[in-house]
């Protein structure tokens, strides 16, 4: 059985490194398998969760929630680049639902003026709002 | 001849000194660990990145709006990165000297300069010459985040496309190693793919993109979805914050770094004075001593004759 190297990294740690036999990807054409001889590939991933076995069935060995992200297919090579990610079964939705309402107050009583909060905040919540939609669908991904 | 009292004064004060710098020695020496951590983890992305552009680079000319060299530089923005604190040796000085005789070079072209400040120092350097940072990020000099980065990048993407400032070049400390502090000036918009291509590669630009059967490392060509140009005019923002976040943090260990140095030397230099004003201090003492034995023997020797 053939595998493929695959590194998923963030800007300020490495999820995973290793040998996987599949991963699947949120691209921006849909949704994306990836397997050992896939052709050499780039694309952007949506918002999503990526989900990776090391075993044809079963054998889940990764799923996280993904934000920004581009993946690259290079022969046995997948590199996943992302703004943040986080593993599903870390995620804590009670207390992202109240920093969700949080964040939004607070975009809401922003003054007019200070780009820097208000674009730092937005992102935040777009990071939250990925994760609740990852954690909804944790049964899927097992 | 200086008093002894006001000699012990002194080698007391100069104690008290040495011990100040000996602490912040102990403790920038304990931050460089967690700083050069930081570095550590944030490292594969950074080579991911490369790796990915690189092979991007290969395809040559490439028509994403960031890639584009605009006709005539009229602004060019600068991003000074040094640290919210002194007491760092030339860390702050060598960026900020940089920075402003970039500023003195564009500006006797008659071009414009923005300036982008992070740190507290940078901010001060900078009012104080009359020039409003666009952007300016204080207290984070120490722990930077993603967010700082996107921020700046936003904001460099944005006006970078509208033509309001056509190039960006970047000041900052490259930690070279724990002892080394280089200043390093890197012009970062318009990007240029074709430096993140390692040198020597024998690929050519201009498309000769069969893979390579001397070199199975080296890649055919590459399908992008849904096209190159569109991926790269998202990919390039991800690189640009990816970018700054290294720098910063890079910079946070960098400085960290300087300070352990400045403070080592700082802490030495309070021991060689403590050494020669202990050497006076007995010179003095003893020189006092004999002048009282001279004067007992010089009166003994007046009453007996």
């Amino acid at each position: 059985m053939s595998t493929i190297k695959c590194d998923v990294v963030a800007k300020d740690k490495v999820l995973f490194s290793g040998e996987l036999h599949s991963v699947m990807v949120p691209g921006t054409e849909g949704e994306l398998g990836i397997m050992a001889n896939h052709e050499p590939f780039v694309t952007a991933l949506h918002d999503g969760v990526i989900w990776a076995r090391t075993k044809p069935e079963g054998g889940t060995t990764l799923s996280a929630a993904i934000m920004g992200g581009y993946v690259q297919v290079l022969g046995e090579r997948v590199i996943v680049l992302c703004d943040k990610t986080r593993e599903i079964k870390r995620i804590n939705a009670d207390k992202l639902n109240k920093e969700v309402a949080e964040l939004e107050e607070r975009l809401e009583n922003l003054r007019e003026d200070s780009i820097i909060s208000r674009s730092v905040l937005s992102r935040k919540l777009r990071w939250c709002k990925v994760q609740l939609a990852a954690k909804e669908k944790e049964d899927q991904y097992v | 001849m200086p008093n002894l009292h006001d000699i012990e004064r002194r080698i007391k004060s100069v104690e008290s000194t040495k011990q100040v710098t000996h602490t912040m020695q102990m403790v920038a020496a304990a931050k460089i660990r967690h700083a050069t951590e930081r570095c550590d983890a944030a490292t594969p992305y950074a080579n991911a990145m490369r790796e990915l552009l690189g092979n991007i680079g290969r395809m040559g000319s490439c028509s994403a709006p960031l890639t584009k060299e605009h006709d005539e530089i009229k602004t060019t923005l600068i991003v000074a990165i040094v640290s919210d604190r002194g007491l760092a040796g030339g860390f702050n000085a060598s960026i900020l000297r940089r920075a402003e005789k970039i500023m003195k070079d564009r500006k006797a072209e008659g071009k414009n300069v923005a300036v982008i400040a992070c740190g507290k120092k940078a901010i001060a350097y900078f009012k104080y010459r009359a020039v409003e940072p666009v952007l300016a990020f204080r207290d984070l000099s120490a722990d930077p985040r993603v967010e700082e980065a996107e921020t700046m990048t936003d904001y460099c993407v944005d006006h970078f496309i509208k033509g309001e400032i056509d190039e960006v070049i970047t000041l900052y400390n490259h930690a070279k190693n724990a002892a080394e502090q280089v200043p390093t000036t890197h012009r970062i918009l318009p990007v240029d793919l074709k430096s993140f291509v390692p040198e020597g590669e024998r690929f050519q630009f201009g498309g000769i993109m069969e893979a390579d059967a001397d070199n199975p490392d080296l890649p055919g060509s590459i399908e992008y979805e849904p096209g190159e140009e569109e991926v790269l005019t998202q990919l390039l923002p991800e690189y640009l914050s990816g970018y700054f976040y290294y720098v910063l943090i890079e910079s946070a260990a960098a400085e960290q770094a300087a300070r352990r140095n400045a403070m080592k030397n700082a802490t030495d230099n309070a021991n060689e004075m403590i050494e020669n004003l202990n050497r006076v201090y007995n010179r003095v003492r003893q020189g006092a001593i004999t002048t009282e034995i001279n004067e007992i023997v010089g009166g003994a020797a007046a009453l007996e004759d």
